[in-house]
């Protein structure tokens, strides 16, 4: 009989090697045994024979199933490999087919994960990079709080002083302590004054961060000197080698060039810092004698190493006894000031997240991942349509006895090499990163490192992205039942339903006028910004900032500044009229200032710090801003009292009907300095051109207005520039002019981050849009090609062309009308969200219909073609055989 | 069981052998075995445990191919058959054999191969 059932069974999994070689010995022996009896042998004797005649029969088995077993897992593996490779290979061969849908994915996804993995290097760069130290993950950031009773985090997570720095550097918890404080340099080489951002720091700094100098180091400590960096080196000095020992003029003084940092060295803040001087030297820099022994201080911040073995809280521990005794020592300041510490974890210290940073990367950032959501729906629309397409062959498949993971298999194979497709060009895309960010000047801190965490991020996008949309079409294309699509003619093939096709055109539609309607919501805000009547007349208006090299305050100094300025400006034909303040309009948040008004009557606990303005005479008449009572100072006026206009809204806030003007106030609070109030001028927008007006008063001196000048010409703007500079630059103005520009210059770049956004948003959602509808154009012609027959019969019995169109048409307009709806409902959320965030929120609703009439037009052009066809279906064809 | 041609000698040949028995269509183990002895008229004695390591080791390398089938007599055996890599191999080895026996032949018998010669 043939092979027994127990090894049937066995057969069953897999092949046995080892059973195999005993039965094929044992038929031998049994062949032999019976050969030798047949020449008159007894049974016993022919058995001996038999196995002497084979010789080492264990050795010759062992030899024999081990080549078997070799074998079987070789087979095992290359099945295996094989079944991918196939898999791989009949997805290759599948693009190849369709080279218009494939470049068309590849391009999707590659700007999908592109630009995500974009935005993601650079929160990487601020939130994840660790910093540019030896061994970062020892640093720690050191606060001291706040007050003296901290109420919140915040409160702890403050800077420190100097002398209090010098205390807690007994700390044995710490292997190094440094400081680090921000100084404002000009620093002058020839003859142009440059601006840089400078630091005093302790002189352990790069040492404790384990960053050694390129060359130099610092001099005797207390010495006045300044390390430069490299690129600083680079680009201001040419890399001169003898520039250690160059004297250089930073903030008045001339100054020698200690050391270079090393070029690797980026700096542990998001600005490029260009040079450092010795913190026990900074007083004398920025004249502010007494500060290093000032324990009220609270400019200085700190950055820790620890020491090996201890931690954030025993470092803390340390710390509390040392602030323990400076409290019982230096009771008036140091009273219940405690000291926290933090790792250090990432570039962007802990108190300053939330800013304005994070909420724009974080819009960006969904942008991104809104259009590659949007990418993924269209390609799993389209690889559906194919999955339905191929059902009668998956049926057939399944089956033969292909499992269903098997089959999900080779479907999620095609979308992943698809996407591994488009990784490829991602990882172009990312190597080009770099290039573009240096060329906007991003700091040295935050340039991109494409390093494994990027890659990584990337690849895992791109494959989760090829097996998210794989999937879902594979699922939702395999769910028919299979004795149905086998037993159906062209039924089952062909669903005239496509419900989850139609689904996922919806969703396309509705993501993509979500970023429509952002995107046009701030652009709908920029128009109105731009529209919006800041109270001031921007045009012909030239602001001409100054600053003190030595960043003090000196009255003496400002008081002649302002009577050259008088002198210079005066006299200079072109010139309608100027003044000086202290905060121009858009150029900062500007301050407020406790004021008393005797005329109102304050609540209780009522805030009377409000915004203000110190300017000298001519200041209103300058900006164009209407006075509608009383009058300002000109310069005609000798007195030299302090006089004060208040705005509109102040007027009308604090003193109702009655007008203010001959009343008095008191700066600074009650019991403060007394004021005149001598005019009431318009609203005008000073802080940004999205506030709307609120209460704003203008302190107005004849000798001391502030460091910026305004000037109204008579001509164009530009024009006078020249003359301005050329003025107010010489070597006798006591002031540094740094920044001279025109009031439109300044209007537009206020705008720069909305309009650089909502740009953004506009093109990814314009895109987006024609993705949805190359999705709809996809899905209403397969499903019309597969009614051609009821067409055929339709137009056979009489039924009009047009009734044809109309049903085409319908049915993508309410495929439109569904995801536009959806779309808009979304979209409201997000503007409200947005707009709490960081713009104004905007117009939803004429931007909502104008994209919701593109989204119309969009519609009607992807039907057009697939509603031509329809009617171009003869009767012939309800006869054909469905193919 | 005089005459036994040494096993060294014929290490390197069994290959061939195997294959020549396996020229006339599929057999099985035992019965390459009993081919073997009765065409050499038993003067060549190949043991068992030698013959089917080399049948493993030839059906590894592709040269012949196994199947499970059912003998004579009505038993199931594992058969072995030539493959297309197997009759090249089995032509090259006959092609150096008769290279090698010519070369031996003219050394140890010249005169069988003179012209002529007797």
């Amino acid at each position: 009989m043939s092979e027994p059932v127990w090894r049937r069974i066995a057969r069953l999994y897999g092949p046995d090697p080892r059973a195999d070689v005993q039965e094929e010995f044992a038929h031998h022996l049994e062949e032999r045994v019976e050969a030798l009896i047949g020449k008159g042998m007894t049974e016993a004797a022919a058995r001996e024979q038999a196995l002497r005649q084979f010789g080492d029969i264990e050795g010759a088995a062992t030899v024999c199933s081990d080549i078997g077993m070799q074998r079987v897992n070789r087979a095992r593996w290359s099945d295996r490999l094989g079944s991918v490779a196939m898999d791989v290979g009949y997805a290759l061969k599948a693009m190849r087919r369709l080279p218009g849908f494939t470049s068309a994915a590849v391009v999707t996804i590659a700007l999908g994960v592109g630009a995500n993995t974009a935005v993601f290097s650079l929160l990487h760069a601020l939130l994840l990079q660790p910093l540019d130290a030896a061994r970062p993950r020892e640093l720690v950031r050191v606060y001291t709080s706040e007050g003296r009773t901290p109420r919140n985090e915040r409160d702890l997570l403050g800077a420190s002083s100097y002398a209090d720095f010098e205390d807690l550097q007994r700390s044995p918890a710490l292997a190094g302590l440094v400081a680090v404080m921000p100084v404002s340099a000009t620093v002058r080489l020839n003859d142009a004054p440059i601006r840089v951002a400078g630091r005093a720091v302790s002189e352990n700094f790069f040492s404790v961060l384990g960053r050694p100098l390129l060359r130099g180091g610092w001099g005797p400590a207390g010495t006045l000197e300044v390390i430069i960096s490299h690129s600083f080196w680079k680009a201001k000095l040419g890399t001169d080698p003898t520039a250690i020992g160059r004297l250089v003029d930073v903030n008045g003084r001339r100054i020698r060039i200690a050391g270079i940092t090393s070029p690797d060295f980026k700096g542990i803040e998001p600005s490029d810092v260009a040079v450092y001087f010795p913190f026990r030297a900074a007083p004398e820099l920025i004249g502010r004698d007494g500060m290093l022994a000032d324990r009220g201080g609270r400019s200085v911040r700190l950055i820790g190493r620890l020491a090996p073995g201890a931690s954030t809280q025993s470092a803390e521990q340390s710390f509390d006894g040392i602030m323990n005794a400076l409290a019982t020592e230096f009771p008036a300041t140091n009273t219940g000031r405690k000291v926290t510490v933090r790792e250090a974890s990432a570039i962007v210290p802990l108190e300053l997240l939330g800013s304005a940073v994070i909420p724009t990367a974080g819009l960006v950032f969904g942008a991104t991942v809104v259009m590659l959501a949007i990418a993924g729906v269209n390609i799993a629309a389209v690889l559906l349509a194919r999955t339905i397409r191929r059902r009668r062959e998956l049926a057939i498949r399944l089956s033969l006895g292909a499992t269903r993971f098997r089959v999900i298999r080779q479907l999620v194979t095609e979308s992943v090499t698809l996407a591994v497709a488009a990784g490829a060009v991602v990882i172009v895309l990312i190597a080009l990163l770099p290039v573009l960010t240096r060329s906007i000047g991003a700091p040295a801190a935050l340039q991109p490192t494409i390093d494994g965490t990027v890659l990584g991020y990337a690849l895992a996008i791109v494959v989760g992205f090829g097996m998210l949309c794989g999937i879902v079409p594979a699922i939702g294309g395999m769910r028919s039942d299979v004795v149905e699509s086998l037993r159906g003619g062209g039924v089952s093939d062909r669903p005239t339903k496509a419900r989850a096709q139609r689904a996922l055109v919806c969703a396309q539609i509705a993501l993509s006028m979500l970023l429509l309607l952002v995107s046009g919501s701030l652009l709908g805000s920029l128009a109105r910004q731009l529209r919006v009547d800041p109270g001031f007349d921007p045009d012909q208006l030239i602001v001409a900032m100054f600053e003190d090299p030595t960043a003090t305050f000196d009255p003496v100094r400002e008081h002649t500044f302002g009577q050259l300025a008088v002198e210079r400006l005066s006299g200079m034909p072109g010139v309608a009229s100027f003044s000086m303040t202290t905060m121009p309009p858009l150029t900062s948040s500007g301050a407020s200032r406790t004021i008393h008004i005797p005329d109102y009557a304050e609540q209780p606990d009522e805030d009377m710090s409000i915004p203000v303005v110190i300017s000298g005479p001519d200041f209103f008449k300058t900006l164009g801003i209407p006075m509608l009572g009383g009058r300002e100072l000109s310069w005609s006026d000798r007195d030299t009292v302090t006089r004060v206009v208040v705005n509109r809204s102040m007027a009308r806030k604090y003193w109702g009907d009655r007008n203010p003007v001959g009343r008095f106030v008191y700066l600074d609070g009650k019991g403060g300095r007394p004021a005149e109030v001598i005019g009431v001028a318009g609203d005008a927008r000073f802080r940004s051109l999205s506030e709307a007006p609120q209460p704003m008063y203008a302190i107005q001196r004849i000798r001391i207005g502030g460091p910026s000048v305004l000037i109204r010409t008579r001509g164009d703007a530009d024009a006078l520039m020249l003359s301005v500079r050329s003025a107010m630059s010489r070597n006798d103005v006591p002031l540094l002019l740094t920044r001279l520009r025109t009031m439109e210059d300044i209007v537009q770049s206020s705008l720069v981050v909305t309009r650089a956004v909502s740009q953004a948003l506009l093109a990814v959602g314009m895109l987006a849009l024609l993705l949805a509808a190359v999705g709809l154009y996809g899905v209403v012609s397969y499903v019309m090609a597969g009614r051609t027959r009821e067409f055929g019969v339709r137009l056979a019995l009489g039924a009009s062309p047009r009734s044809i169109t109309r049903l085409v048409l319908v049915y993508g307009m309410r495929m439109a009308l569904i995801g536009g709806a959806i779309g808009l409902v979304l979209g409201f959320g997000a503007i409200r969200l947005i707009g709490s965030m960081i713009f104004v929120s905007a117009s939803y609703v004429s931007s909502a219909s104008l994209f919701a009439l593109v989204l119309g037009a969009v519609t009607l052009v992807a039907c057009a073609v697939p509603a031509m066809r329809a009617t171009a279906s003869s009767p012939a064809s309800a006869l054909r055989p469905d193919s | 069981m005089t005459n036994r041609i040494p096993d060294r000698l014929f290490q390197g040949t069994l290959d061939a052998l195997i294959l020549k028995a396996l020229v006339g269509g599929a057999r099985h183990g035992y019965d390459i075995a009993s081919w073997l002895e009765e065409t050499s008229g038993a003067a060549l004695h190949v043991e068992d445990a030698a013959l089917y390591t080399a049948l493993h080791k030839m059906e590894e390398r592709g040269w012949i191919d196994a199947e499970w089938g059912m003998s004579v007599k009505k038993k199931r055996a594992k058969f072995y058959r030539l493959t297309p890599a197997g009759r090249r191999q089995l032509s090259s080895r006959v092609g150096e054999w008769t290279a090698y026996v010519d070369a031996v032949d003219r050394i140890l018998r010249p005169n069988l191969l003179a012209p002529g010669g007797t």
